[in-house]
């Protein structure tokens, strides 16, 4: 708070020195087709960036069509009426842009950064998928054969490259996360051209989106042109499918093995934790800054350092919109077991159960978030992306400015408190991983 | 002074467009808008300065956060690794952070985490590198072990032995890995063991095993010397404050003569050879395709550039809409010239559907063959142009992307104006300079082709292919007897 507050002074006094820097200004409106648009302008290096982020990924599908929200993804480059097939890249290269887009458990985007004499370029380009995406059975079929090499390789032909999939698989049991947003590749070609365009017409929506463009514009003439390019686009009419389903707590320890194409085994812990945004949400985020933030995290001294059970060990807390999952994780060192490395991870939990952390090691996960929360906002893609999610998933954009006091407020009884209540046997589904030529 | 008035050139285009933009309407949606008039990329200027000791400074102010970003780039990689030992390099650099005069390995770690700072220390093939990026209010204590870790590195015999151990770990994942396995595979079979360019930097299974802690010690003692050396700040501080707090720092840094070895010449290729290393029941073939090319140094380095963009070096390239968006064999496939201190490779690479790995090299090497006989169309040529000319600025966006981009002035010894000229570069390049490039430097008769993946599967179709011999490697590149 105080820090926050002595560079608002700052700012103040030399505002040649430090533009903008942890007041990032946006405006914020509402087209009356129900697209959310935000637009913040920063001039220092002439680009534009924008964010289209549709509200649906892999948990908004059905059981018997997993991979749906990914594969659109990839549909979505298809053209348009005006757009022929394989152009949309070109256009944008051309323009010296560049583009991607991912699709997680929650959420769809589409991004584009590009010189900022493009701007206008860059509406029409998005603004056309929206509008009317071309469907066909030539694109589809393309496709289907890209995303299961996407598959290959992201996953089957990499060693560990399932870890994902396979503790979301075991730790959910009604909830759709128990699906990964690949999903599975005989769903895809099941799957009818109609299916694909009722999906489109479903979530591809205005009141399904929110537009961020961000850097070197000028507000209202940009906001002219979201209303030429967005205006017209129809609010969607079906209902838009959200799970309401609600994953029971989870009554005893799950355990299972999965053989892999791998020399070192490995061992994953993962534990129900609550929604992004809440408190004990941000209390575990730091949580994982002293288990697994860098070398002198306590996981890495323990096992990889002093031990040497691990080459390596992580724990991530899955940034999701229902309750999700905190994961740990360790891959062992040569001649080491999945067991041993279990022993030692359970050990390091139980520390930070039973103790509070020193007064040292509290300073530092609160430098270390602080840097990182300064860091996110370096590039204007980087903070359209923010302004997209808070918007989304937290309904307040004042969050780019303010997170980081969620993550001060959080004191070292929370850090306690949150590991001895989710971290525990009965939560928990550990995996061993274990290498294939030892199965049989 | 000249960022003032670069900012208010902005200013004054900002105005322009403003001004020259049509009112609200009905969009006509059959017609693609075209671009407003193109923007001033404002440059860094580059400031310079030198120690007494010989440590070269160079700074470029940019204060719109508050952090500082250094790079200080020694001009010696795996490129100086001593005959044989492949691996001291790189391993050298990683051992910098392991333990210096007065603080321990963990005393480093939680200092530096303490203070939010990241720091990495890498060698690649041309130079060893350290990078650190820190909150300004940070900046002295972490200038200070920076410093330390640079230039009073004791190299503790226990730490090396732990990633001596790692890395031979490593070394064993690495074999399940097939992209890995084929890049490494295709270097070795380029440029064999001799040059250094053939050795994985990481070090060989036999290297790692003969390497002492003298080996880092000596090539420490040759390499990092503040002659060979220089300091990269890119951030929210200025020259006059920041000069006496890099002078307590690396005052005490040592000076000595460095000799840089040159590498032995390397034979170009003489005929196209087919490797094939198994890997029986793989979902997807990696395919590798390259030969010896060309140095950062060549006066052809814009034209090959462009070339290669439209040959394989973008999302629409014809290598990559021909094998995925085409035919969907791959996720991506793309080729690159590597260009090094020294003739680097030119290499296109992909991993495809194991059941159409003979056509996915067929495509390849067709396209490659295209390239050779016929250049590109002037269409070609202007998309690639306005693509690499577009995405420049976001070259200079973050402190750390310009303290990235500018290691390449000192690595090498590109102009300082280099950047300031890009675009016109770019610019100059016409479709003869292409064509003539792509007849010089594409050599589709003489190439390594190689493929990781199920032997069983995939063999007899690239002997049908009738490329070249079909030599079987092991997973280290090695010929089996």
């Amino acid at each position: 708070m105080r820090k926050i507050l002595s560079c608002l002074i700052l700012l103040l006094v030399v505002p040649v020195l430090l533009p903008g820097q942890v007041n990032i200004q946006y405006t914020q409106y509402d087209l009356p087709n129900g697209l959310h648009v935000i637009l913040h302008r920063d001039t220092s290096v002439p680009v534009v960036s924008q964010v289209m982020a549709y509200h649906v990924g892999s948990k908004n599908e059905q059981p018997d069509r997993t991979g749906f929200a990914h594969f659109f993804e990839h549909l979505m480059f298809e053209g348009s009426p005006n757009i022929k097939r394989g152009e949309f890249m070109k256009i944008v290269q051309n323009a010296g842009g560049t583009l991607n887009a991912f699709t997680t458990f929650d959420k769809t985007v589409y991004f584009i950064t590009a010189p900022s004499n493009q701007l206008e370029l860059l509406m029409w380009l998005e603004s056309e998928r929206m509008l009317h995406l071309k469907i066909d059975s030539i694109g589809v079929e393309t496709q289907r054969g890209v995303v299961k090499e996407e598959r290959k390789q992201s996953l089957e032909n990499r060693p560990y490259g399932s870890i994902l999939e396979e503790t979301m698989q075991h730790a959910y049991k009604v909830h759709p996360y128990r699906w990964t947003p690949i999903g599975t590749a005989q769903y895809i070609d099941r799957a009818t051209i109609d299916e694909f365009r009722r999906f489109y017409k479903a979530f591809y929506v205005p009141n399904n989106a929110c537009l961020v463009i961000a850097g070197d514009i000028d507000i209202a003439q940009t906001k002219e042109l979201v209303q030429k390019y967005y205006g017209d686009i129809p609010r969607g009419t079906s209902a838009i499918y959200r799970p309401s389903v609600v994953e029971p707590p989870q009554q005893a320890e799950i355990r299972d093995s999965v053989f892999d194409n791998i020399q070192l085994p490995g061992v994953i812990e993962a534990y129900h934790m609550p929604a992004q945004g809440t408190a004990d949400y941000y209390a575990l985020s730091m949580l994982t800054t002293i288990l697994s933030g860098g070398e002198s995290s306590r996981l890495n001294k323990r096992l990889v350092d002093n031990d040497k059970i691990a080459i390596a060990t992580e724990s991530i807390p899955m940034d999701l919109e229902d309750p999700s999952v905190f994961i740990v994780l360790a891959i062992t060192n040569f001649g080491k077991t999945a067991k041993e490395a279990e022993t030692a991870l359970d050990e390091e939990i139980g520390k930070v159960q039973k103790d509070l952390i020193s007064d040292d090691e509290f300073t530092k996960i609160r430098n270390q978030e602080e840097k990182a929360f300064i860091e996110k906002n370096a590039t204007v893609q980087g903070k359209a992306m923010e302004l997209a999610n808070y918007y989304l998933f937290f309904g307040d954009c004042g969050l780019i400015n303010s997170e980081i006091t969620k993550f001060m407020a959080v004191t070292k009884e929370d850090l306690r408190r949150v590991a001895q209540q989710y971290l525990t046997p009965k939560n928990s589904t550990v995996l061993y991983y274990l290498p294939k030529a030892k199965a049989k | 002074m000249n960022r003032a008035f670069a900012c208010a050139a902005i200013l004054l285009f900002g105005a322009t467009m403003t001004l020259s933009q049509t009112n609200s309407q009905e969009p006509d949606r059959t017609r693609r808008p075209g671009p407003q008039p193109v923007p001033h990329v404002a440059l860094p200027a580059i400031q310079k300065a030198k120690l007494a000791n010989g440590l070269a400074v160079w700074l470029v102010e940019k204060h719109k956060l508050p952090l500082v970003a250094m790079s200080l780039v020694i001009q010696s990689g795996a490129d100086q690794d001593p005959a044989r030992k492949p691996g001291v390099a790189t391993m050298t650099a990683e051992l910098l952070d392991a333990g210096t005069g007065s603080r321990d390995v963990l005393q480093i770690a939680e200092e530096l985490e303490f203070l939010g700072a990241s720091m990495s220390f890498r060698a690649n093939t041309d130079a060893s590198v350290g990078n650190a990026v820190t909150l300004t209010k940070h900046l002295d204590r972490t200038l200070a072990l920076f410093a330390d870790i640079l230039t009073n590195p004791v190299f503790p015999e226990k730490e090396f032995e732990r990633i001596r151990t790692q890395r031979v770990t490593s070394l064993l994942q690495q074999r399940d890995r097939a992209a890995i396995v084929a890049s490494n595979a295709l270097m070795h079979v380029m440029y064999g063991t001799l040059h250094p360019y053939g050795n994985d930097a990481s070090g060989t299974e036999a290297s790692l095993k003969s390497m002492t802690r003298n080996d880092i010690v000596a090539f420490y003692k040759a390499s990092y010397r503040p002659g060979n050396a220089t300091l990269i700040v890119v951030g929210d501080i200025a020259m006059n404050d920041l000069l006496p707090r890099i002078e307590k720092s690396f005052a005490g840094w040592e000076q000595a003569q460095v000799a840089l070895r040159v590498p032995p010449d390397v034979l170009p290729a003489q005929r196209r050879v087919v490797y094939l290393i198994d890997k029986p029941g793989a979902p997807q073939s990696e395919i590798r395709i390259g030969y010896p090319a060309l140095a950062r140094s060549t006066p052809d380095y814009f034209p090959v550039s462009v070339m290669n963009r439209i040959l394989g070096g973008q999302f629409s390239s014809r290598i990559n809409l021909n094998l995925r968006e085409k035919r969907g064999y791959t996720y991506g496939a793309r080729s690159a010239f590597i260009f090094l201190k020294h003739p680097g490779p030119f290499m296109a690479s992909g991993g495809f559907v194991s059941a159409k790995t003979d056509s996915s090299v067929e495509q390849l090497v067709a396209e490659i063959k295209r390239m050779h006989a016929e250049g590109i169309t002037a269409e070609e040529l202007a998309f690639a142009k306005k693509g690499m000319t577009g995405a420049f600025a976001l070259n200079f966006e973050t402190q750390a992307q310009v303290a990235n981009t500018l290691q390449n002035l000192v690595l090498y010894g590109l102009p300082d104006d280099y950047y300031a000229t890009y675009l016109q570069n770019i610019d100059g390049v016409t479709l003869e300079d292409v064509r003539r490039v792509a007849a010089a430097y594409l050599n589709p008769d003489a190439m390594a082709i190689l493929v990781v993946g199920d032997a069983k599967l995939v063999k007899p179709g690239l002997e049908k292919l009738n490329l070249g011999p079909v030599v079987m490697l092991d997973t280290e590149g090695q010929a089996i007897p």
